[in-house]
């Protein structure tokens, strides 16, 4: 990404292009949108499709993180801090699988 | 920080901490937007195993609509590039760039608050409930949590402005408005995860046709 020096006296705000971040983010969210419209025509390739969702979906808010949220600017330690609490929800889902049967519960509220 | 050295006193500020080396607000900051996502993850966490499991879950994509949902990603987009060009201002002591961003950034959430209710209205008046399937329930209560988090980003925006415009913050002062920008990107970032994992994923295909 290109850096945009402040032009104040001391250039320590070496802030990234915030508008190239826009763009790319306006790219994917396009490319979520178009896909999402054509989700009927996609059901064989479900997989590809959920897969290519959450991928964008990913960056989007790895870009928003990184450069709007100045992640990629601080200390690494930050990110490290920052990243822990996902791996934790990846475990809770990953741990929540197992309950996820039918055979358990249903949709539907219970009837009273 | 002390302005003047004297050689003792720079052999002291050798032995910095975490906390010297990132503003203890801004980190407290996202500590609290870390226990925030354990939050919302948790609810989509439960989201994704009561969906998994359940072949009658409606299909999003025809209950719900993407096209007002994609203006409003759109809407927290921009409104998130606003809030970082108003840091960018004060950061170069533009304090009229940072008022003029910030208001952009409260009218931006004001709206997509407005789409929000205008699409539960509309969603209710069709019958979407909460107390029914577990489709409507998941639905209102994630946009909804997430739409709370919305109304108070907007009054948090709406302080930092006011105070903005009184003259608190300068190029040396703006760590504050740092912060505020953490929690609205924050926001901006769990709508995107909301809007795909709500809106845009499709139940499988069901094992009967229909």
């Amino acid at each position: 990404m290109a850096d945009a020096h402040a032009t104040g006296a001391e250039s320590e705000h070496k802030h990234p292009n915030y508008m190239t971040v826009f763009w790319w983010l306006l790219a994917f969210t396009i490319i979520e949108v178009v896909l999402g419209w054509c989700a009927a025509y996609l059901k064989s390739w479900r997989f590809a499709y959920v897969s290519t969702l959450l991928i964008v979906a990913i960056i989007k808010a790895g870009l928003v993180a990184a450069y709007f949220m100045h992640l990629k600017m601080e200390r690494r330690l930050l990110t490290a801090i920052v990243l822990f609490p996902l791996l934790l929800l990846l475990i809770l889902t990953l741990a929540l699988l197992p309950d996820a049967s039918s055979f358990i519960w249903s949709s539907m509220p219970a009837k009273k | 920080m002390s302005s003047h050295s004297t050689a003792a006193t720079m052999e002291l500020e050798k032995k910095l901490t975490f906390a010297d080396v990132v503003d203890w607000g801004k980190l407290m900051m996202w500590l609290f937007l870390c226990s925030d996502a354990m939050s919302f993850g948790g609810l989509l966490a439960a989201y994704a195993a009561v969906r998994y499991q359940d072949n009658t879950w409606p299909n999003p994509l025809e209950v719900l609509g993407i096209n007002l949902t994609a203006l409003m990603t759109f809407i927290l987009i921009v409104s998130s590039v606003t809030m970082v060009k108003a840091l960018a201002s004060i950061q170069n002591g533009d304090r009229k760039g940072l008022c003029r961003y910030l208001f952009l950034t409260v009218l931006g959430g004001l709206f997509f608050l407005g789409c929000q209710a205008y699409e539960w209205t509309h969603l209710i008046h069709g019958g979407l409930s909460a107390y029914g399937h577990a489709f409507g329930s998941f639905f209102f209560i994630l946009t909804g949590f997430h739409g709370l988090h919305v109304t108070g980003g907007v009054i948090y925006n709406s302080i930092i402005l006011y105070l903005g415009k009184k003259g608190r913050y300068s190029a040396n002062r703006y760590m504050q408005v740092e912060i505020a920008g953490l929690y609205w990107h924050f926001v901006d970032l769990v709508w995107i995860l909301i809007f795909t994992f709500v809106y845009l994923i499709p139940p499988a295909e069901q094992a009967v046709s229909g």
